[in-house]
């Protein structure tokens, strides 16, 4: 296996590509982890919520980290790491313009709201009071991406690549 | 669609039959995920890594956070949420036993990879492969399962 850098540009079509991922945050030197979806755009992610541990801690620490990942094997994978940080979209004239590309953009991805509701258990629809749009702003980015090298190549399929055994 | 809390020993079945996770650390405010392979045995997560930002974070602060889940679509998926220390298992006498256990756990699921076959190329330059064993003592653990409403 070989592991090496992706391109800025391979990192940026992985986002817009998948606009799945898991997003961490940290309060209190304590990171916590949850699946998202996201719409991506260049130097930014928007996403949706409702108000749970998850954007209480965004709001009190805005540094976030936001992964996404394509795994066909152990020894064939991508992985991008996009460090941010946390902006909420409040409903308010001044972020009507922003908040409606966030629901815009997102709205292209089926079932995007569905995470949210999951972690909230929120009976209620995009649309109301409960729901909170944000946007991550991209400070850094970066990717690895593992193939398979000259041996695994010639023996074909590799040890790792059966599936495991549970 | 029904979303339900998994009970503990729920959740740590979804663990054992998982092998792939995310696994998130933090400096001062920063966090950081990234994808894993581990095992799970007895109270704690097996894995193992190469020395990076990862490490060098854990080492610096033990409190992680583990997400596993497994999807069959988008309305049928369970997920597993741990909190947890870290723990590392250095080549070092007291600490034989615990490394050739995660060995054995981490070979069992085909995730051990030999070290010969990896090779890390970060800068232009070539990272040595130098395996750090570790283990996650899980803290606290919960599960979300989502399951088709049949009556709707």
């Amino acid at each position: 296996m070989l592991i090496s850098e992706m391109s800025g540009e391979e990192c940026r079509d992985l986002l817009s590509r998948l606009g799945f991922g898991r997003l961490a945050c940290a309060h209190q030197n304590r990171p916590y982890i949850v699946p998202i979806y996201f719409a991506y755009e260049p130097d930014h992610l928007y996403g949706f919520a409702t108000l749970g541990r998850k954007v209480e801690w965004m709001r009190s620490n805005p540094q976030v980290c936001v992964e996404v990942d394509e795994v066909l094997s152990h020894f064939r994978w991508s992985s991008v790491v996009v460090l941010g940080r946390y902006e909420e979209l409040p409903d308010t004239p001044q972020y009507s313009a922003v908040r409606l590309q966030a629901q815009l953009r997102l709205e292209k991805r089926a079932l995007w709201w569905q995470t949210a509701y999951a972690v909230g258990q929120v009976r209620s629809d995009p649309h109301s009071s409960n729901a909170i749009f944000y946007c991550i702003h991209i400070e850094e980015i970066s990717g690895r991406r593992a193939t398979a090298d000259p041996v695994e190549s010639a023996v074909g399929l590799s040890r790792a690549e059966r599936p495991a055994r549970e | 669609m029904l979303i339900q809390q998994l009970t503990r020993q729920e959740s740590l079945g979804l663990l054992g039959r998982m092998h792939l996770g995310r696994l998130g650390c933090s400096q001062g405010a920063q966090s950081y995920v990234v994808p894993i392979y581990f095992a799970y045995h007895d109270s704690y997560l097996y894995s193992f890594s190469t020395v990076g930002r990862k490490i060098e974070w854990m080492r610096a602060n033990p409190l992680v956070c583990l997400e596993t889940d497994e999807v069959v679509s988008s309305q049928q998926w369970a997920s597993v949420i741990v909190f947890g220390r870290y723990e590392e298992l250095p080549d070092s006498p007291e600490h034989q036993n615990a490394r050739a256990h995660a060995h054995h756990l981490l070979e069992r699921k085909n995730i051990w990879w030999e070290p010969g076959y990896v090779k890390t190329i970060v800068d232009g330059i070539e990272r040595p492969l130098m395996p750090v064993f570790y283990r996650i003592r899980i803290v606290e653990i919960t599960g979300h399962r989502a399951a088709l409403n049949l009556e709707s």
